[in-house]
């Protein structure tokens, strides 16, 4: 065989590698530590991850009305207590959800305990129900940081899990919304 | 007398490979490679990680971020690959029938049609909220549509609202978002979904989902 030949014979076989191997992954990444929800509010196990945070933490919410639930002064907490040990917190909240007094009383809260807080700019609708802490875990779901989500009036649906993958491209998301 | 031995290959006898076959066997060989080796090296990735090699594969989930109207897109593209079953529950399902069919939630909706026709099981829990008359009569049209066309639907008041908004196909591949099923929804407000595949699905999920399924529709 000419060594030409070789080489065009090889660099098919390379092509075709990288042909597969982008055929083969599909976009997918594997996800660990899945808990999934149906019905009962992610509520106790997302106070928990900005317990554990240890570097940021990025939260995108359309509903957020801390003054009238315990549960919801808890998630708070949980945040601002994570902004006090050097995390570095950066919560987005769409103004046009706001009920009077009660999104701007939570951004009120937030801001002076030196959150990032932002209410979003864009003319665009952010119905955002997610956060992501220390590029690792994410919570996506239907669930508002509201009364009615997290003390089990609404029947939600929610998953917390472990991806950097996802989760990187999911802070990226949420910091380019802010 | 020493005679020399030349060794002279019968030029008869000789298989040259042509270059059409050389081509299929790069192509064959390439992919094949490209193919396993990503997946070999996730799973040994993962099995150092997890320490379980064989758990992780027989229960591996993964998963797929989908923003904005990604979302709609995925999530057509695989209710039209279900097989067995397919089980949404949804806060808000608008559709228009006045558009000539461009309302992505009409579209989705005629996709449940289209397979609770041709023998899915398709079963839909809408909301029916104390909130919103507005939304409650949203969804109370839309499940007209969907009963019309063959798909088991409810319109369920639990306990104060339905706000989940969840698909599941074939108790096997998973969409939870933050989407209703509103043409602004799916195509203009800024929203995220995340989709899952994998066996861990039906070990996670679908136990979980038949019990409240069975329960709303038994009711």
């Amino acid at each position: 065989m000419m060594k030409n030949q070789k080489l065009v014979l090889a660099l098919l076989i390379i092509s075709f590698v990288f042909l597969g191997a982008w055929a083969n992954s599909g976009g997918l990444n594997t996800v660990r530590r899945f808990e999934f929800y149906l019905g009962d509010p992610v509520g106790q196990e997302l106070i928990d991850l900005f317990g554990e945070a240890s570097e940021t933490i990025y939260v995108g919410m359309y509903y957020y009305m801390t003054p009238r639930a315990v549960a919801v002064k808890d998630v708070t907490d949980a945040l601002i207590e994570a902004s006090e040990r050097g995390v570095e917190v950066n919560v987005g909240l769409e103004s046009r959800a706001d009920v009077p007094g009660w999104s701007s009383q939570a951004f009120g809260r937030l801001k002076e305990a030196g959150v990032n807080v932002r209410y979003y700019e864009d003319d665009t609708i952010q119905h955002l129900k997610a956060a992501v802490i220390d590029e690792h875990y994410v919570f996506v779901g239907s669930q508002n940081l509201s009364y009615s989500a997290l003390v089990g009036q609404n029947w939600e649906s929610g998953v917390i899990f472990a991806s950097p993958v996802i989760a990187k491209k999911m802070e990226k998301y949420l910091k380019n919304q802010q | 007398m020493n005679e020399e031995i030349v060794y002279r290959p019968d030029p008869e006898g000789t298989k040259k490979l042509t270059w059409t076959a050389k081509f299929l066997i790069a192509v064959l060989l390439g992919t094949t490679v490209g193919w396993i080796a990503p997946e070999m090296g996730k799973r040994i990735l993962q099995s150092q990680q997890d320490g379980a090699f064989l758990t992780v594969r027989k229960n591996s989930i993964e998963g797929r971020l989908l923003l904005n109207k990604n979302y709609f897109f995925e999530v057509k593209r695989q209710l039209e690959q279900a097989e067995e079953s397919i089980r949404l529950m949804m806060y808000v399902f608008r559709i228009n029938t006045e558009n000539g069919g461009r309302d992505p939630a009409l579209q989705l909706a005629n996709v449940l049609r289209e397979k609770a026709s041709s023998g899915v099981d398709v079963k839909v829990i809408l909301s029916s909220t104390k909130q919103s008359s507005h939304i409650r009569q949203t969804n109370i049209e839309t499940a007209r549509y969907l009963s019309a066309g063959g798909v088991k639907t409810k319109v369920e008041l639990i306990p104060d609202r339905i706000h989940a908004k969840f698909v599941l196909i074939d108790e096997s591949r998973m969409f939870i978002s933050n989407h209703n099923w509103t043409w602004s929804s799916l195509l203009f407000n800024e929203e995220a979904a995340v989709y899952f595949e994998g066996r861990g699905i039906q070990k996670e999920v679908a136990a979980r989902t038949r019990e409240v399924f069975r329960r709303v529709f038994a009711g």
